[in-house]
């Protein structure tokens, strides 16, 4: 069975291969893959030249040691607590079609599921030594990423296991599993006592600098540095130079990688020799798992929550009442409203420390949300671009071009608005409770006031032009279903610099009257702010709108 | 009512329909059949809006799809043969989306008969992609129905249901009809056609075959009388072709 699964790994990789190098004879995936590469040689030719000038890097090598197995741990507990279940079980529809019914162990599954994930694992080592490498041995850094990417991998497929057995069958499934649980519990006590222990050092903490010596004391004391042994050892072969210090890294990772290994195929023998249902039965849940990974992970529970909706009014409110409960659903919501929230309550605990504490939180806050501006778009996708695959239902509704465009666009820019607004927020309220406080009452309430609209047109402007991006010219926007790779990021840097460029010219109107109001009222500074934002707010919304009317009727002319 | 003339649609140099004409009076159902590949989805879709003709016009409630395309589409429904549902709202999610969409005032009073009718009004909280393939479809048509659309334009509708929905979707199009509502109802299926509706056309590469009742379709093509219209769909739409010759 194994000869199968290797030759079903090879030829479907191979055949992969085969279609994005005939693919590269259309000038589009060409060109984005010439981008790619290019970003690629830009980025190591400044590292290998920043390497030569030997600038330190801003992050240690000892920092590292103590954030990375950090951020491990973190990322475990994320999968323990969270789950990642869909994705790590997930199979193909042909898989499901094909090896679900043909004569396969679900161990013999799991195998070939690990034999899958290799292709990922093996990228993204290669991939993070390419990008995170420091000095020389790039192969034995390699294999340490890869040590730790498979570990990784197993732990993901192994909680998933057990979270899929738990579901099934209860506290039955817990006892089965009683020794990953004891682990789990232990673990978790630990750590989370050793965060009580230190959360006072933490919150006084003025500076990032400050919180490494809390963190690095804190875990090299028993009993939390017995916990973090095993993340220790999963990441410091990738940490290592080569060499025998190397060696004698990589003895206790690959044990633990066997450990790994071996947990999840007897959790699995564990599992299937107590079940009751049929492999079968079990087939169809996975199924069902994946079906729900691919329709937006859209769970039943998230349909408990709803907005209202008046049966008359404007009727493209209704797709923006739609677009909006999607965000809600979706997950997208809960992502988006951690940055303002973990903002904010940076800016209360941490302003009144110092001015430089304060600033830095403003000045934070304020890149993030700038930066929002560029990924927003490529991660809010609640528009046109989301709806183009379902054009016909869209089209039979009785509404003109220009009313679905807008609603639409405004479906993605709201969202992307609101959490600006509220890191634009979270800044002022920094610099408010310094002291004394940086920003006059004044000024902050001139900023609260005309800040919405100028965020709203700047990010229906910026959405409107990704959406006319994908309405005028839609093969440039998606590389098609096999998308990935080098060539698909080339794409979206392809994509990224047009549509800020063309953000740029669309902004150069607004600049100009923003220009001008202070040439008038530069000596009254609020009411310089309150006119200017609210001037370029209004103005970036006309060009919207505007922009809106002329692709109404390309819309209208689209077909699928 | 449903007005078309010499509708024609061509893709590149292929010519998908060919300037067919015809009028569906209100409380008509028209029967649109032909085989697989004749140009009887891409006409519908010329007729709900989706794609527009190459040459011709279509005319629905008195507007031009083209020319008012917002007015034409209140006040009809398409319902397709796969069902198009947004994954993340739930069944009464879509009829309220739909209610504002079409600005059904009343829509509140409309959906649980509508939902009683099509028997998913156990499941009106459900998202529907908890739907099996035959409550999706049941959904399409509620939503297709809530504003009590003039037009009612339905490709291969039963594609799904059980014996029982198909009964009460027959029965569903026969009230609609008796209500006013010009329908047209693609399908294969030649007794569900034969049975509902009063006239027939039949479509081929394209091409208009036939077009007319039964008895007028017999009329121009003496040779057929006595036949059963799926016997009368095989001979005019030369099904023998295909047959081995000597």
């Amino acid at each position: 069975m194994i000869g199968a699964f290797a030759y079903l790994t090879y030829y479907s990789a191979r055949n992969g291969l085969v279609v994005r190098v005939r693919r590269l004879r259309n000038p589009r995936y060409a060109i984005a893959l010439l981008l790619g590469l290019a970003y690629f040689w830009f980025v190591f030719s400044t590292r290998s030249l920043r390497q030569g000038r030997e600038i330190p890097s801003p992050v240690t090598g000892q920092a590292l040691g103590i954030l990375l197995p950090v951020a491990l741990l973190l990322y475990v507990a994320f999968l323990w607590i969270v789950g990642a279940d869909a994705s790590a079980l997930a199979f193909t529809n042909a898989e499901v079609s094909m090896l679900f019914t043909a004569p396969v162990s679900r161990r013999g599954l799991i195998v070939y599921k690990l034999m899958r994930s290799q292709a990922t694992v093996l990228t993204s080592s290669i991939l993070w030594v390419l990008l995170f490498g420091r000095g020389s041995d790039p192969l034995t850094r390699a294999l340490g990423y890869w040590v730790l990417f498979s570990t990784l991998s197993l732990h993901r497929l192994g909680v998933a296991l057990i979270r899929a057995s738990s579901k099934a069958h209860g506290a039955t499934a817990l006892r089965r599993n009683w020794l990953a649980g004891s682990v789990l519990g232990i673990v978790a006590v630990v750590i989370v006592s050793t965060f009580f222990g230190i959360r006072d050092q933490l919150i006084q903490a003025a500076h990032i600098g400050d919180v490494l010596p809390v963190l690095a004391t804190a875990f090299d004391a028993a009993p939390v540095k017995w916990v973090m042994y095993p993340f220790h050892v999963a990441v410091t072969p990738a940490l290592t130079a080569g060499g025998l210090e190397w060696l004698r890294a990589m003895g206790p990772a690959v044990a633990l990688l066997s450990l790994h290994f071996v947990w999840v195929l007897r959790s699995d023998a564990a599992f299937e020799e107590a079940a009751a249902e049929a492999s079968v039965k079990q087939a169809r849940r996975l199924e069902a798992m994946r079906f729900r990974r691919d329709t937006g992970a859209v769970s039943a529970k998230s349909a408990r929550w709803s907005l209202p909706l008046a049966a008359t009014g404007g009727p493209s409110v209704a797709l923006i009442w739609k677009n909006t409960l999607w965000v809600m659903r979706s997950g997208h919501l809960g992502g988006l409203m951690a940055l303002p929230l973990a903002a904010w309550l940076a800016a209360v605990v941490y302003a009144g420390r110092s001015h430089e504490a304060a600033m830095i939180l403003a000045v934070v806050c304020g890149a993030i949300a700038a930066v929002m501006l560029v990924f927003g778009p490529a991660t809010m996708r609640n528009d046109l671009r989301g709806e183009l695959r379902r054009l016909p239902m869209i089209k039979v509704l009785p509404l003109s071009g220009q009313q679905i465009i807008l609603a639409e666009v405004a479906s993605s820019a709201i969202p992307i608005m609101v959490v600006q607004y509220l890191l634009v927020l979270a800044g002022l309220v920094a610099l408010s409770l310094a002291s004394p406080p940086i920003v006059s009452r004044a000024m902050a309430l001139a900023i609260v006031v005309s800040i919405p609209l100028t965020l709203l047109g700047v990010n229906l402007a910026n959405f409107m032009i990704h959406n006319a991006f994908a309405l005028l010219l839609p093969g440039w926007v998606r590389l098609g279903e096999s998308g990935g790779g080098i060539e698909a990021m080339g794409q979206a840097m392809l994509t990224s610099i047009v549509t800020l460029v063309m953000l740029a010219l669309l902004l150069i109107g607004p600049a100009l009257g923003v220009a001008g109001v202070y040439f008038v009222l530069r000596s009254a500074v609020v009411p310089m702010i309150v006119v200017g934002g609210t001037l370029a707010g209004a103005a970036l919304c006309l060009e919207a709108y505007l922009l809106a009317e002329l692709l109404g009727g390309t819309l209208e002319r689209l077909e699928p | 009512m449903i007005s078309v003339r010499a509708l024609t649609r061509l893709y590149g140099d292929f010519t998908a329909v060919d300037r067919i004409s015809f009028e569906v009076k209100p409380g008509e159902v028209l029967g649109l059949v032909g085989p697989n590949g004749a140009g009887k989805t891409t006409t519908l879709r010329c007729l709900s809006g989706i794609i527009a003709p190459s040459a011709g016009s279509v005319t629905i409630a008195g507007h031009d799809i083209q020319k008012d395309g917002v007015a034409a589409k209140r006040a009809l429904a398409f319902i397709p043969d796969e069902p198009h549902l947004f994954e993340h709202l739930t069944v009464e999610e879509h009829l309220r989306f739909i209610a504002r969409v079409y600005g059904v005032a009343d829509a509140e009073q409309r959906m649980q008969p509508l939902l009683d009718e099509f028997e998913i009004a156990d499941k009106r909280r459900a998202l529907s992609t908890e739907l099996s393939r035959g409550m999706k479809q049941k959904l399409a048509i509620a939503c297709g129905l809530l504003h009590e659309p003039s037009v009612l334009i339905l490709d291969e509708p039963l594609t799904g249901l059980d014996p029982g929905g198909i009964r009460r979707m027959r029965a569903t199009i026969a009230n609609r009809a008796k209500a006013g509502a010009a329908v047209i109802l693609s399908s294969h299926l030649l007794t569900l056609v034969e049975a509902l509706c009063a006239k027939v056309f039949i479509i081929r590469r394209g091409s208009c075959v036939a077009f007319g009742t039964l008895d007028e379709i017999v009329a121009a093509h003496p040779e057929l009388a006595g036949l059963s219209l799926e016997d009368v769909f095989m001979a005019l739409t030369g099904a023998a072709e295909g047959a081995p010759t000597a």
